[in-house]
């Protein structure tokens, strides 16, 4: 299937393209990171922007829309299928993942992830995470608090 | 331990999918279909055609009168009690929606008055007159990275802005509108300052550290020293707010880590007489403190259950007011006494207390209330705000605030009263009471 062209940004297809082209892949790897399943990752996020463009232009800002849309996806399979810790990727297929991080990360809760993932990867603060994930600020700083310390020991387990 | 942000930065290797084409086929299979084309009259397309145009042109009128720039009216005259609210009734009404802000731009978090203005500081920096219009000044300051400042505050050579930049970060000037940074500490020592707060001879900031809390200290603002918790008062705890009292400071939080229950986390308070020497006292179990402020004559403390961080159901639902969050006063800072609980909008199933501020006439708490969505998945929250001149008494204020300036605002996240002015922030915008209405020029 070929790559359709990007459309023009004053439209609001167009919008939500040019959202899909900055943002996509970071998105997409904090849901994996979130979640520990790649399948969940593109899901989410596609339904997100699959909502956004439903919208047709009624978003006031659709990158964070999209950002809370597909974390809330998220959790909504991950409760579905009651998966918190990861198996890794299915046999036979071919991701690379920092495993030593990855296989830390999945001790610690789902929430504590994406918080430890938008903090340190994304360098979002601790008001703009709670904004995304759907939380408040005080949790955020209570799952990086907590978060650093259960990844730190679990790194120092997994390095052994 | 290892430098995390380049383990993090480990996953930018991982290639994501291209789902472009995807996306759009499940945005199309879905989509409504477009109403029928119906053919009218020639009458009636030529009356809607005319019709339109003596809108289009009303309105227009309207907008260019509207075009020139609007004079304040006179200030109105502070209550004699110090603060800019006379009673309960005065903050149900009032209420402008603060302009010039963007949502395009990240954060409101802290607004100071200075000088004859005003400055607010969060993802950026904005300064005003009159605390209803602003204007951007810039960027946070030296990085093009995500800086975010945290909290505001007037000391040292001017103003002093604490927050983050992929590690603690410090920044000062001298009119709100020029910026320093003197601190950006180390990522793995201090990851976030969140509050600070200047006293007669010393400016003290607090945030997070590797162990527990972090606190720093500086004589003029330029130059920081971390302190040394050789009594362990900081260690396993987050502190979220400090302010100057009397003589000394207070800082409010929490203290308990490790374990998934909520309820092994206890609301903190830490006291000092000089910023330098701390003392922890613990006030009540299964909450955290967010904010604690001076409020008659001594202090007042907001805190909400503790956060349990673990699992999908990382709130236990309560149905208990005095089991959704409390607040507390104190004299000294040593003795706590738990006052009544506001009344929150039943059903809910979390509240969060973030702001508080004497603001005169009492004490205004903001905050937000919490349903979980379908499935217990999605969370809503909304706005929250209530007013109490004796602590014993709430007064719900929320529906004061315009929403439809804000429709997406969600939690507030912090108050400020000023001389003149109150401030009630959320995360993209901003809420300000006391401001004259504008007036129109003659034209």
């Amino acid at each position: 299937m070929t790559r359709s062209e990007p459309t023009q940004r004053s439209t609001p297809h167009g919008q939500v393209e040019a959202v899909y082209r900055e943002h996509f892949a970071h998105l997409w790897r904090a849901l994996l990171a979130y979640s520990g399943d790649p399948d969940i990752a593109s899901d989410a996020a596609a339904e997100a922007f699959a909502q956004a463009l439903r919208r047709d232009g009624d978003l006031r800002t659709p990158e964070r829309w999209v950002w809370k849309a597909a974390f809330r996806i998220a959790a909504g399979m991950l409760k579905e299928r009651s998966r918190f810790v990861a198996l890794g990727p299915a046999p036979g297929a071919e991701w690379p993942v920092p495993f030593e991080l990855h296989d830390a990360l999945m001790q610690v809760s789902p929430r504590q992830r994406a918080a430890l993932f938008l903090h340190y990867y994304g360098g979002y603060s601790p008001g703009e995470i709670a904004e995304l994930i759907g939380s408040t600020p005080s949790a955020v700083r209570v799952h990086l608090f907590r978060g650093r310390k259960r990844l730190s020991r679990s790194m120092a387990e997994v390095s052994r | 331990m290892t430098d995390l942000r380049e383990r993090f930065d480990e996953y930018r290797q991982v290639e994501a999918p291209d789902l472009w084409d995807r996306i759009e086929e499940m945005a199309a299979a879905t989509a409504l279909q477009p109403p029928p084309i119906r053919r009218r009259r020639p009458l009636v397309v030529a009356l809607t055609a005319f019709l339109s145009v003596l809108l289009v042109g009303f309105a227009l009128y309207l907008l260019r009168a509207d075009a020139e720039p609007l004079a304040p009216a006179d200030e109105p005259a502070p209550p004699a009690n110090g603060g800019p609210v006379s009673t309960a009734a005065d903050l149900l009404d009032g209420w402008q929606a603060a302009e010039g802000i963007g949502r395009a731009l990240r954060e409101a978090n802290d607004v100071v008055a200075f000088e004859d203005g005003f400055v607010l500081a969060g993802g950026a920096v904005w300064v005003s007159d009159d605390g209803v219009r602003w204007e951007w000044v810039r960027r946070l300051p030296l990085t093009d990275s995500h800086g975010y400042i945290e909290a505001i505050t007037v000391g040292g050579p001017g103003l002093v802005a604490v927050g983050g930049d992929f590690g603690a970060a410090v920044s000062v000037s001298p009119d709100g509108r020029a910026w320093t940074r003197v601190v950006h500490g180390d990522y793995e020592a201090v990851d976030v300052m969140y509050d600070v707060a200047a006293g007669e001879d010393l400016i003290v900031a607090i945030g997070s550290g590797s162990e527990g809390a972090a606190l720093w200290t500086s004589p003029d603002g330029a130059t920081w020293t971390q302190l040394d918790d050789d009594a362990g008062v900081f260690h396993d705890a987050f502190v979220s707010s400090v302010t100057r009292f009397r003589s000394g400071f207070v800082a409010a939080g929490g203290v308990g880590t490790g374990s998934c229950a909520g309820l092994e986390a206890s609301a903190a308070v830490w006291t000092s007489p000089d910023g330098l020497a701390w003392t922890r006292t613990l006030i009540a179990t299964g909450m955290t403190l967010d904010d604690v402020a001076a409020w008659d004559e001594g202090l007042l403390a907001i805190g909400s259950a503790a956060d349990t961080g673990c699992g999908p159901d990382y709130l236990q639902p309560k149905t208990r007011n005095d089991d959704l969050a409390g607040v507390w006063a104190s004299p000294d800072g040593v003795a706590w006494e738990r006052l009544s609980t506001p009344d929150f909008p039943a059903p809910v199933d979390a509240v969060w207390l973030r702001g508080a501020a004497d603001v005169g006439a009492g004490v205004l708490v903001v905050g937000g209330t919490m349903r979980f969505g379908p499935g217990d998945v999605g969370e809503e929250w909304v706005p929250f705000a209530s007013f109490s001149g004796d602590g014993a008494t709430w007064t719900d204020v929320t529906s004061s605030f315009d929403r439809s300036a804000f429709p997406e605002a969600g939690w507030l996240s912090g108050v400020v009263a000023t001389e003149s002015r109150v401030f009630v922030n959320w995360y993209g915008g901003l809420w300000v009471w006391g401001a004259p209405p504008p007036v129109a020029t003659g034209s």
